[in-house]
């Protein structure tokens, strides 16, 4: 099965219009390389579920594309198209929504194999789902058979989630929180199976998370990318966000997270916000959408233009935010409007 | 559970599968015990109705010397204005009404859930089409346009009335359906079912309807009665031109025939209006066993 | 058999509440759940103790029954909670009338809820919830009311770091998640109670909302001479508010000492397992690991140790015996037969780990 790169350009989802519009996801851009892991972190409301969701074809893009091998998914052939919806598969945050109450385990992972004619006859189909059963760890595939959800746990109900997502053979899972809801002592159970998938089967992830210490542990060979109010706000390999973030708001979330650790999380330096109000998608401030809590904030240089995702390009770690482009000597990514403003507020208040 | 014996090969074919299954759900109900009783009681109405003719005949011999006449053990509901036999004309004149009652309900239940789900599902104007159409039937007041369909149409067989029946009792359910399918169409598990794509035919009817299945099966027992009185009522205004004697006939000769005016014949009154109340009190009493059968969650073992 | 050993404290300071041996079960169709079986500690004025579990842990019930708000279901089967008043009495609340209950609540301990409970009344203002909160609690001498109402309920909203004029006459939904929550801590001092029980106090919350929220509690903490007692599943929170932690695994305390003693030094498997389970955003990439199995069933518990069946130490006697809980320093018990070995394994490899960290802060 060939692996082709999935890529996200300019897509924004919006709902309503005019004054009343909200946008959920805004001028999102990213590439997810076959066999990667890419981390989308961020508060509730950043619009990383909804960026998932379009990734896998679930939602349409209110602007912008989806590339799939190149080419814009929304115009594919229809043979094209299916390739690409089998492609991209989701696992889900509520193990008590996600599988279908009134069907058993051989009925959930039996429905897509037989749809895609994928096995051939009866004795193919237990095969594989008890193949299936045994990837994701749930053994002896047996006892799991004939279970109804209401009869696993939180824990094996989300690998039974990714035991279906495996039945299409995926280059991509879109994984959105698929560990908050299960306990903690057998997070990493759960997280180590979709690892053994990257490696063994060359599954990519986008893994959707608020955590950004599991972020940190899941994707420590891949990228992080880190979402405000529907912008990416900084983009990067996981290890350089985590040990040397840019963005101010990427910096808010590393100091503010409390860790398991007495002696660590009580001496470590917080991150003081301007104001506790988080705005509403409705009501957007002026450039950066970060500025009225940012502590870094420059009049006239945060408050006009919105910040690029590449307003700081390290090489490849992205990050949208004028005062760390010139902290870094990237001046000439500022954009002239907003060097414009800075320097007369500097004049204003000097 | 590994099928090891010859006995579990027995157990696994499809008539051991159905047994099997029967006799779990038939557990299942008797977990409530009014919502059993319901259903023992619907059961042995419908056996009387359709088994009973069988083995009693239909009395038709007219006794003049014996009309109204009360409870005696060769007439153990008495008689009616021509002498004749009130329980079997019970056991007999339930038959039609029962057919009818049903199947309307399941003409309009049909109808009701394909373009309830289908709708919600498929959005847009098919839609907004289909709820169009449901608010058009809902507004008209359905006993006087049946009244009036019913004198103009020429209702000649069971089926005609029931669907007629059929095809105006199923907004409301319609409504219910489309409702429910909206908000279970937004379940993560209809989602993946989505992105494995599963297709619409398979995402509406065997992930989304049957978990509405219990919220279905008791809007249709309430089809039931609400189609069996609109049958009752058709037949008390002399609309629907049925042959045979039954209980709504039986309704209609006691007020024509001034059974009404008379002490006596308060068992010819009474019989099939018993029998009709007890047969929808069954069914209501029934629901309540019907959620025990239809979610999963509260079954135990399998 | 009590479990006295290594529950006592420090001497000097007062107590304000000794639970005994609790044991607490809910009726339902499948049988008895024994959610609670045979929980003992002390609460001093100041201490914070932290319950850390996971589900069948028994937590949230044991905090509930501090405040006698079990469901209908549940019943305490046995054991003692008694609480030192104000006025200098002691309190059984396993035998109390609903009258004194009453009186008991929200003025001697009280319980804040999880935000994402709904707990506030969508249709009444926060003022109104202050008013209703007073009014339910009142003491025969008269209800806190009008004027003397309202300054004290700026005054809890102040110690929040919440808006008091803009608080006090909005409805709920016009407030975000952390301002709800932060809203329900003031309800909670608002009779000035000894003791402030709080469930799952930043689940469901946004990161830098829960920061909010433990800084408000941090300062309650040195400002106030109230104790605390909160339940999670979040081992960070203890790490950032507890002085003492106890680590519950169905039903019963199963590790009890300081907050750096149950951190930096466990004895007990499972606290070893939790704390290999959750990842650190500083340091580098660690090699976690889950504990194996699945949470226990409070129903069908196994014999012995109820972790036996998940525990790398389990030997025979483990499955016989259920272990009590055993001093393995002093202040800090263990409820494990081979206590000293988990704990010469975890100094060997695991102690380091914790350190460097620390250092790197």
């Amino acid at each position: 099965m060939s692996r082709t790169p999935i890529e996200l350009e300019h897509v924004s989802r919006f709902y309503g219009s005019g004054s009343q519009q909200v946008r959920a996801v805004d001028d999102v851009s990213f590439t997810i390389e076959p066999g990667e892991t890419l981390c989308l972190v961020g508060e509730s409301g950043c619009g990383k579920s909804t960026t998932g969701r379009m990734m896998a074809g679930l939602l349409e893009p209110s602007d912008g594309r989806v590339l799939y091998a190149g080419s814009d998914v929304s115009k594919l052939p229809e043979e094209e198209k299916k390739r690409f919806r089998r492609a991209v598969q989701i696992i889900h945050q509520d193990p008590y929504a996600s599988l279908n109450p009134i069907r058993n385990v051989t009925q959930i992972l039996s429905a897509p194999l037989r749809r895609h004619k994928l096995v051939k006859s009866r004795s193919e189909l237990r095969n594989k789902v008890h193949e299936l059963l045994e990837t994701v760890g749930l053994t002896p595939p047996e006892d799991f058979l004939r279970k109804h959800p209401h009869e696993l746990s939180g824990g094996q109900r989300q690998r039974v989630s990714v035991a279906r997502a495996l039945t299409v053979d995926p280059e991509v899972i879109v994984a959105d929180e698929p560990v908050s809801m299960v306990d903690v002592s057998l997070r990493i159970g759960l997280l180590n199976i979709l690892l053994k998938l990257q490696q063994d089967l060359g599954v990519a992830f986008l893994f959707i998370t608020h955590d950004l210490a599991v972020a940190k542990h899941f994707s420590w060979e891949g990228r992080i990318g880190v979402m405000y109010l529907g912008r990416m706000v900084e983009l990067g390999s996981t290890q350089r966000v985590v040990r040397e973030p840019v963005h101010p708001y990427t910096r808010a979330l590393i100091s503010a997270l409390p860790e398991a650790d007495p002696g660590l999380t009580r001496n470590k330096e917080r991150l003081r916000l301007r104001s506790p109000d988080i705005p509403s998608l409705l009501n957007l401030p002026a450039g950066c959408p970060f500025h009225p809590r940012c502590p870094m904030y420059e009049e006239g240089l945060c408050d006009t233009d919105r910040p690029a995702e590449d307003a700081v390009d390290l090489d490849g770690h992205l990050a949208a935010c004028y005062v760390a482009a010139r902290e870094l000597g990237q001046e000439d990514r500022i954009p002239e409007s907003s060097r414009i403003a800075a320097s007369e507020a500097r004049r204003r208040t000097a | 559970m590994a099928a090891a014996t010859g006995e579990s090969r027995y157990r696994d074919s499809a008539i051991g599968r159905f047994l099997a299954r029967f006799a779990s759900t038939l557990k299942l109900m008797a977990r409530n015990r009014v919502g059993f009783a319901g259903f023992l009681l619907v059961v042995t109405i419908v056996l009387f109705s359709f088994v009973g003719p069988i083995f009693v005949p239909l009395d038709e011999t007219v006794r003049v010397s014996q009309i109204y006449e009360t409870p005696s053990l060769s007439h153990p509901l008495g008689t009616d204005s021509e002498g004749k036999d009130v329980l079997s004309q019970i056991i007999h004149g339930g038959r039609p009404i029962l057919t009818i009652g049903y199947l309307a309900a399941t003409i309009s239940t049909i109808i009701a859930v394909m373009l309830g789900s289908l709708g919600a599902f498929l959005g847009g104007r098919i839609d907004t089409g289909f709820t169009w159409l449901a608010d058009m039937v809902l507004t008209i007041p359905q006993l006087p346009l049946l009244a009036v369909l019913a004198g103009i149409l020429s209702l000649n067989s069971k089926l005609a009335v029931a669907g007629l029946i059929g095809a105006l009792f199923w907004p409301t359910l319609m409504r219910a359906t489309r409702a429910q399918v909206l908000s279970l169409k937004e379940r993560d598990y209809v989602e993946s079912a989505r992105a494995l794509d599963l297709g619409t035919p398979h995402i509406v009817f065997r992930e989304i309807a049957p978990n509405m299945a219990g919220y279905i099966a008791i809007n249709f027992t309430l089809a039931v009665t609400a189609s069996m009185y609109a049958v009752v009522g058709l037949t008390l205004l002399g609309l629907v031109p049925l042959s045979q004697d039954n209980w709504g006939v039986m309704i209609n000769l006691a007020w024509t025939r001034g059974a009404i005016f008379s002490k006596d014949s308060i068992f010819y009154i009474m019989s099939p209006i018993a029998a009709i109340a007890l047969h929808q009190f069954g069914l209501v009493a029934m629901n309540r066993s019907l959620s025990e059968v239809f979610d999963p969650r509260l079954r135990r073992g399998s | 058999m009590s479990e006295l050993a290594g529950v006592t404290q420090g001497a000097g300071r007062n107590e304000v509440l000794r639970v005994r041996d609790l044991e607490i079960g809910y009726s339902t169709d499948r049988g008895r759940v024994r959610a609670v079986r045979g929980v003992s500690f002390d609460l001093e004025e100041d201490d914070s103790l932290a319950f850390i579990g996971e589900s069948g842990s028994g937590k949230t019930t044991l905090g509930l029954s501090l405040v006698r708000l079990l469901p209908q279901s549940a019943s305490i089967a046995k054991g003692e909670i008694v609480f030192n008043t104000s006025s200098g009495g002691e309190l059984d609340l396993t035998d109390v009338d609903d009258e004194t209950l009453r009186r008991f609540r929200w003025r001697e301990c009280a319980i804040v809820f999880q935000s994402a409970q709904n707990a506030l009344n969508p249709v009444m203002r926060i003022r109104g919830h202050f008013a209703d909160t007073a009014r339910d609690h009142a003491e025969s001498e008269g209800v806190l009311k009008g004027r003397a109402l309202t300054e004290r309920a700026t005054e809890c909203l102040r110690l929040v770091q919440l808006d008091p004029e803009r608080v006090l006459k909005a409805y709920p939904h016009e407030l975000s998640g952390g301002m709800r929550q932060r809203v329900m801590i003031a309800l909670g001092l608002l009779l000035n109670p000894r003791v402030l029980i709080l469930d799952e106090p930043t689940t469901a919350l946004d990161v830098l909302t829960q920061r909010a929220i433990i800084e408000v509690l941090t300062e309650l903490r040195e400002g106030h001479r109230f104790a605390m007692i909160f339940v999670s599943h979040d081992l960070s929170l203890a790490a950032e508010l507890a002085d003492r932690v106890a680590t519950t695994y169905a039903g019963r305390i199963v590790e009890l000492g300081d907050v750096e003693q149950v951190f930096y030094h466990p004895r007990h498997p499972y606290t070893v397992g939790l704390l290999d389970a959750v990842p650190t955003l500083a340091g580098e990439h660690q090699e976690l690991s889950s504990i194996p199995g699945s949470p226990p069933d409070l129903i069908d518990l196994p014999t012995g140790c109820k972790f036996h069946p998940r525990c790398p130490y389990a030997t025979d006697k483990c499955r016989e015996k259920d272990p009590p809980l055993i001093e393995v320093a002093p202040g800090q018990t263990a409820a494990c037969w081979h206590w000293e070995k988990v704990g010469s394994d975890w100094e060997a490899r695991g102690g380091e780990r914790h350190e460097q960290d620390a250092n790197r802060a």
